[in-house]
This record gives C-alpha cells, sequence and structure tokens, in this order.
C-alpha cells in the first residue's frame, strides 16, 4: 500500500506516513492508524481527529 | 437566524462555517484581516522556511470558506448597539444580528514602559508581522551578513520564535525578565534542559533583565512578552471584561445575544488560548447554537505544543495550567 497524506484541518501541516514524526517518537513508515489518539500535530497542537486525508496532489 | 461573527482565526473561522453548514443561518464574518484564514501557532516557525512554504501559512482565502460564510474582509468592527442588535462596522454600515460572535483573539501584550518606543521594535502577532520580519531579514541577508535578533521575553512563543530564528541561520539573544525559562509551563528541571540545549544551539540567554529598555544593538529587536486579548468591543458596550471578555459556561456574556469565543473569551477568570481547547469552544458553540446541546463547555485536557528546534520536553512535565 503506497504511503499516504493527512492534512491537519486546523493549521495545514502534512503528516506523511512516509516520514512519520520521528520529533515525537513516530518512525517513518507509520500508518495512520498506528499512530496513538493522543497524539498532536506538531505545528500546532491540534489533535489526531482534527486530520483528514490530504487531497491527491499531482 | 441573523449571525455576525468578528474576528478569522481559528474561533471565529470554525465557529462560521460550523454555523453556514445547514444552510439555516445567514452567517456574516467581520474581520480586519486581509490574508485569508491562517493558523497562529504556525507564524514562530515561519522564519527557516523558503518563500514557497512560507505562502502555504494561509490556509483558505476567504473566498474559499465554506459556502454561505459572508466574509467583510478588511473591515473593522467598531461599536455594538446592544439595543437594537446592531453592529457598526467600517463605512457607517450597520449589520443587524440575532446573535453575534465576538472572536477578536488577541493582540502582543506590550510592557507599558514599551509603549512609547512602539516604532522601535516588532511583535510577532499576526501573518503581516511574520512578512515584516521575513523582508527585513532578507534585506540584512542580501547585505552579505547574519542578522542579530533581540527576543524580548523567554516565554513559549520567545523561545519558539528564537529557536526558529537560529535555525534559519540568524544570531539569537534572549532577554528575559524571569530567571529560567518558559516558566509558566516548564518545570524548573526542562527550563535548565532548554538552557542548556540553547547554549549548545549558540542561542544566548541573559535572565532577570529590565524589560523597561530596549535591548542595543540589534537589527531587529522583537518584543514577545505574552498577549492581551482584544475585549475593548465588548468593554465599550458595557459588557463585563477582565483579561478578556467574561463570559459564562456556555460562552455567553451577560448580553444573550451575544457570545465571546476563543483568546479573548474569559470563562471563570481562566484563558484558552491554545489551539484544542479554542476549536472545542467553537465546535461546542455551533452545537449551542443548532439547539443540539444543552451541556455547557467544558475545557478539554490537553498538552501545549512546544516547537522548539530539537528540543522535546517529557509531555508528563509539560505544566497544562495557565491563565
Amino acid at each position: 500500500m503506497p504511503c499516504r497524506r493527512f492534512t491537519c484541518q486546523v493549521c495545514g501541516h502534512v503528516y506523511d506516513e512516509a516520514e512519520g514524526d520521528p520529533a515525537a517518537g513516530i518512525a517513518p513508515g507509520t500508518r495512520w492508524g498506528d499512530i496513538p489518539a493522543d497524539w498532536s500535530c506538531p505545528e500546532c497542537g491540534a489533535r489526531k481527529a482534527d486530520f483528514a486525508p490530504a487531497e491527491v496532489a499531482a | 437566524m441573523k449571525i455576525v461573527v468578528v474576528g478569522s482565526g481559528l474561533a471565529g473561522v470554525t465557529a462560521a462555517e460550523g454555523l453556514a453548514r445547514s444552510g439555516r443561518h445567514r452567517v456574516t464574518l467581520v474581520t480586519t484581516e486581509t490574508n485569508g484564514y491562517y493558523a497562529r501557532p504556525r507564524l514562530s516557525h515561519g522564519f527557516a522556511l523558503d518563500e514557497a512554504a512560507a505562502a502555504k501559512i494561509v490556509l483558505k482565502r476567504f473566498d474559499a470558506l465554506a459556502p454561505g460564510v459572508q466574509v467583510l474582509a478588511g473591515t473593522e468592527a467598531w461599536l455594538i448597539d446592544r439595543e437594537n442588535q446592531r453592529l457598526a462596522i467600517a463605512g457607517d454600515e450597520r449589520l443587524d444580528y440575532e446573535i453575534l460572535i465576538l472572536a477578536t483573539g488577541s493582540a502582543a501584550r506590550i510592557p507599558p514602559a514599551l509603549m512609547p518606543l512602539r516604532g522601535d521594535f516588532m511583535t510577532l502577532n499576526s501573518l503581516d508581522d511574520l512578512l515584516t520580519l521575513r523582508r527585513r531579514r532578507a534585506k540584512i541577508l542580501a547585505r552579505g551578513r547574519a542578522p542579530t535578533w533581540a527576543i524580548v521575553g523567554g516565554g513559549l512563543i520567545g523561545c519558539e520564535v528564537a529557536s526558529d530564528l537560529q535555525r534559519a541561520g540568524d544570531a539569537v539573544t534572549i532577554f528575559h525578565r524571569e530567571s529560567r525559562l518558559i516558566e509558566r509551563q516548564l518545570a524548573e528541571a526542562q527550563s535548565q534542559a532548554l538552557h542548556e540545549h540553547f547554549r549548545a544551539c549558540g542561542i544566548a540567554v541573559k535572565y532577570n533583565q529590565d524589560l523597561n529598555r530596549l535591548p542595543y544593538p540589534f537589527d531587529g529587536v522583537i518584543v514577545s512578552a505574552g498577549f492581551a486579548p482584544r475585549a475593548d468591543l465588548a468593554q465599550d458596550a458595557g459588557l463585563a471584561t477582565a483579561r478578556g471578555i467574561v463570559v459564562n459556561e456556555y460562552l455567553r456574556t451577560a448580553d444573550p445575544a451575544i457570545y465571546a469565543v476563543g483568546d479573548v473569551a474569559e470563562i471563570g477568570s481562566m484563558l484558552h488560548a491554545f489551539v484544542v481547547p479554542i476549536r472545542s469552544q467553537a465546535l461546542w458553540l455551533v452545537e449551542h447554537l443548532e439547539g443540539r446541546t444543552a451541556q455547557p463547555w467544558r475545557a478539554p485536557s490537553y498538552s501545549p505544543v512546544m516547537k522548539i528546534h530539537g528540543f522535546r520536553p517529557e509531555a508528563a512535565q509539560v505544566e497544562t495550567r495557565f491563565s
């Protein structure tokens, strides 16, 4: 399955499964579903639930 | 209902879009902003970005908000006529409302002694502020040297800004009134760890400083001394204000037609100036005004994020209390 991207609806930060969020202990390649529910947006602090699948960019 | 929202930050935009969704209300959003919607937390890390990434800080232009939100951009709301339920806006116009939502946010707090020196320092409170600072950086870089900055205030935002300017390649000195960094949110050991981190990065920190004078000489001085809720609209209308606009647990002022939400809303003498509670307030207010909840708003638990490059305190040690 290709890596997917999710966008924070509050600030626009993009979580890319390929990159993960190493600063928060989320290794590259971590699937969205495997991120703990208490993870928050590294840019603005919004909740995981405030992210939506990113529209596929060209 | 005729609903007027004042302010286009997270609180105002979330409430306006949520209320427009049903198609049952006429929602007008009045804002002095012209750039569009953006999340303010992005600003403190807006220096180490290239131009293309900086342009993406604006998440939605105002014409891209949810259908049904009419936006009056670049427009100041200046007086509430409570008796007639009308809001006076720039251009001598009046907007009728049945519900008025004040989401005016906050300005940078300026220590009173620095007020007369307003032209000699900058703040980072809006996207326009960021763009001004970025232009100043570009100008100095074009002369072939790294900019030097004094950050006045070693709280959360001051430290984030210092970290990002350093990451961008600049020389940074923090002038802090207290004896340790981010003393409101960090435990003492974490302040110490941050101090060590900054020292390793080359960020200088001066403690116990008299902040009634501006540091000199630097290419730029950025004052980061907290925030001041913009409560004047409510105050001028005779509504109770303290640090912010005083509201009850239903986010309502003493006037049943007027609500306050976001940075500016003071609930039980608390301000909730972080993304999680602000978004929660705005979404709750939509539910409340749509008649879908009778429960009062309750502050959710959350930990504020701290965006310092290469430094991450243990979450458990971040104090979530603040005022």
